[in-house]
């Protein structure tokens, strides 16, 4: 349960929405148990009941991204700009790594649109498998990793961002 | 991470390790590729340089994002299926 919350939470952006969307869950989860297929994989059948319900529930309420400006940015964003960085002399970009707060590491995470979102938190949080998320998401294996790459692409041009406004870049 | 296509590497080209870092990264290359691309890793710095960072960035995420579970929804949850379950079978 601890795992699903820690999806909700980053989905919702909040403590009371995460709270009713893993209630939500587990009641969606319980009605159609006899849908559930045993001897399959459980956790992932439940992480498909907290997305579909997250979608459904909530997601009149989200604000639109508009994912095609994140189409334009450069693959390795922040590295990339590390490295031009150190070129000029200044300290290695895992130095600037460690300076990010724990808080700065989620509010990047809670900005991504939430197609990539979903699956940058399935994939790095949750550990689940390709072949697991594209199940949960209900999409092709191809779009997972699509939706991972654009996610942590624009993840890392968020991070740079907080450096830049702190003076660091 | 330099983008040559490794005159003093060798294969896979760093261009290649480039374009599979997250796959590897994601524990998703199959052993033999896996192989190789730890082969290319050991010998390449920059590559390396580039995986360890983005393995850094996935950690933070991972450990940024764990939310530890709200005092009282365990219990809420379990009324809430208590309840669903009596009327369900009124």
């Amino acid at each position: 349960m601890a795992s699903l919350f820690s999806t909700a939470r980053r989905l919702t952006g909040n403590q009371a929405d995460a709270e009713d969307l893993v209630q939500e869950t587990y009641l969606r989860a319980f009605r159609s148990y006899a849908s559930f297929t045993a001897g399959t994989n459980l956790r992932a059948w439940l992480f498909r009941i907290l997305t579909n319900t997250h979608i459904n529930r909530f997601r009149a309420k989200q604000r639109r991204v508009d994912e095609t400006e994140l189409d334009d940015l450069e693959d390795f964003y922040l590295y990339k700009r590390l490295q031009d960085r150190r070129n000029f002399g200044q300290s290695a970009e895992d130095e600037l790594l460690q300076t990010f707060s724990e808080a700065e590491v989620v509010a990047a995470v809670e900005s991504l649109p939430e197609n990539y979102r979903m699956a940058v938190l399935l994939a790095d949080v949750e550990g689940f498998a390709y072949k697991e998320i594209a199940e949960i998401l209900d999409i092709p294996i191809g779009t997972v990793m699509s939706r991972l790459h654009r996610g942590r692409k624009a993840l890392q041009k968020e991070l740079y961002d907080f450096a830049a406004s702190r003076g660091l870049v | 991470m330099s983008q040559e296509s490794g005159s003093d590497c060798a294969e896979p080209t760093c261009l290649e390790a480039v374009e599979e870092l997250y796959v590897f990264l994601d524990g998703e290359l199959d052993d033999e590729r896996r192989t190789l691309i730890q082969g290319h890793l050991d010998e390449c710095a920059p590559c390396l340089s580039a995986y360890s960072f983005h393995d850094e960035i996935k950690r933070a995420v991972s450990s940024g994002c764990q939310s530890e579970l709200p005092e009282g929804l365990r219990d809420k949850v379990l009324a809430a299926l208590e309840s669903f379950s009596a009327e369900s079978t009124d």
